[in-house]
């Protein structure tokens, strides 16, 4: 489902990916870990045809970011979708509207749409809030109403960048359970987190550790090889 | 698909009517003064094609003469050389055409058992080409007829005409791709507007798949219903205009009788900013592209 090989990446001379090998599986569930300034959102915004691939080889969801057109990229995201860390939902719409978002630009009919907003929000525990305003929720429920809207249109690849940044343990650890059954559902999921012991709470998932690129070298290993060990 | 993003493009309209109402009068001014100056150009080609080279002059007798010999004069002015045409109105006549038009509201106007309308004719003649003199020497003989009162006629008239008419043939291509543009740039700014504020928005929508032709399509469809809205209200106030202005100018002293505009002029007033509206739509929709 994700295929990256000798993957590099600078911010102007900043080198913040240096060659990057690692893959994943079809249903697999990756952590993606590391410091600040690793490079883990920057991984994950190249994946979702966000940023260009510079330099290596990168295929997401069997889409080869090196061969991808700008009028193709609506195909990517419909095949890979992603929960932000900012969350990017529309505030004056409400909580279903921002669910629906990814169902309503692909042309889903409306009843289809009712019925997977209405299970998506279900698994999220957001049902009672479907018609409120996202402005006025807090934080974490605009967290889950980011991630609601990542899993109801099916992906078959979901890059979540910490994703539960927002969210109390409880809901930590229940999002962390829906993203495994969809990963049991055959969504590949790579999720960056902090979080070390969301980290531990799942010891059989791979970990793929980022290091900040030094000025001279870069330490990024090979996860292809297996889970890790958090540190 | 398509029918859904075109229907949502024109419900966004609704969401910001302040802004969808000031893009409409903007279309609306500039259709308007556009269509105002094609409908003086096309009824003055009308109206000169109608009367060129015809010389009028209305005849009017002094109240209370002789009916016998008034119609031996108009006889006299009927056969003169270069007549094309002649219609008389006895006071009788005149009288009966006022009180229909009137009703009951004619008596107080017209008190007493005299009728106090005189006798008029009305004559077109076909001037001798090149012959300034042929206006002048007419009304001469004319006014010279025992009993008449006065004759009105209109060179003046056709002067005027003939002057606006080639000013509006030399301005209404120029003028006519400036409104276009002025209108263009009403509701190409209009969807840049739009877009800037809802860039984020549209942000969200291309991060969840969607493809260009979701965001631009209503943008394109909302711009055209602007367009369409302006371009419909101008061409009914102008079609009010135009029935009221036509009545005006058929009465003496210009005499001009303008044949109602083409449809296709009435169809190019809609459809054509109504196009250059999409247009703009699509150029703004094309610039928001990543």
């Amino acid at each position: 489902m994700i295929e990256v090989a000798g993957l590099r990446h600078c911010f102007g001379r900043r080198e913040v990916l240096r060659d990057l090998t690692f893959s994943l599986e079809k249903g697999g569930f990756a952590f993606l870990t590391g410091p600040s300034g690793a490079g883990k959102s920057t991984l994950l915004r190249i994946l979702h045809g966000s940023l260009p691939l510079q330099e290596g080889r990168a295929v997401a969801a069997g889409h080869d970011l090196a061969a991808l057109r700008l009028s193709k990229l609506h195909q990517l995201r419909r095949d890979v979708a992603m929960v932000f860390q900012d969350f990017k939902i529309l505030p004056e719409r409400s909580v279903a509207d921002n669910v629906a978002l990814p169902l309503v630009v692909r042309g889903t009919p409306a009843a289809r749409i009712e019925r997977r907003v209405r299970s998506a929000l279900t698994a999220l525990r957001l049902t009672e809030l479907a018609n409120r305003p996202c402005a006025e929720l807090a934080g974490g429920e605009q967290q889950r109403v980011a991630i609601a809207r990542a899993v109801v249109a099916g992906p078959r690849l979901m890059l979540a960048d910490e994703p539960t940044g927002n969210l109390d343990w409880d809901l930590s650890l229940r999002l962390l359970d829906i993203l495994r059954q969809f990963s049991a559902h055959g969504t590949a999921i790579l999720m960056a987190t902090h979080n070390q012991a969301l980290v531990a709470a799942a010891p059989d998932a791979r970990i793929i550790r980022l290091e900040r690129a030094a000025p001279d070298a870069a330490t990024v290993p090979d996860a292809a090889a297996g889970p890790e060990e958090a540190p | 698909m398509t029918a859904r993003l075109i229907l949502s493009g024109l419900a966004d309209l609704f969401r910001r009517p302040s802004m969808s109402l000031s893009v409409i009068l903007g279309v609306f001014a500039t259709v308007f003064l556009c269509g105002l100056l094609a409908l003086a150009q096309v009824g003055l080609d009308g109206a000169l094609a109608k009367g060129q080279g015809v010389l009028r002059f209305q005849v009017y007798w002094k109240p209370g003469v002789d009916a016998a010999l008034t119609a031996r004069q108009m006889d006299w002015m009927r056969a003169l050389p270069g007549v094309i045409e002649a219609k008389a109105f006895s006071p009788e006549a005149a009288m009966a055409v006022m009180r229909g038009s009137l009703g009951g509201a004619a008596e107080p106007l017209l008190p007493g058992a005299v009728n106090p309308l005189p006798y008029t004719l009305l004559l077109g003649f076909a001037p001798p080409e090149h012959d300034d003199a042929f206006a002048r020497q007419t009304l001469e003989r004319l006014t010279a007829v025992d009993g008449v009162a006065e004759v009105r006629y209109n060179p003046a008239a056709i002067d005027a005409a003939r002057s606006l008419g080639l000013l509006g043939s030399q301005a209404v291509l120029p003028l006519g791709a400036i409104l276009a543009l002025l209108v263009g740039l009403v509701v190409g700014n209009t969807v840049r507007l739009t877009l800037l504020r809802r860039r984020e928005e549209f942000e969200i929508m291309r991060l969840v798949g969607a493809a260009e032709s979701v965001i631009a399509l209503p943008l394109v469809a909302g711009a055209a219903a602007m367009g369409f809205v302006g371009a419909g209200l101008a061409a009914t106030a102008l079609a009010f205009l135009w029935s009221a202005v036509a009545g005006q100018l058929a009465a003496a002293p210009l005499w001009l009788s303008l044949a109602a505009p083409p449809g296709w002029l009435w169809f190019a007033l809609i459809a054509a900013p109504t196009a250059v509206s999409a247009l703009a739509g699509v150029a703004a929709a094309m610039e928001s592209r990543p």
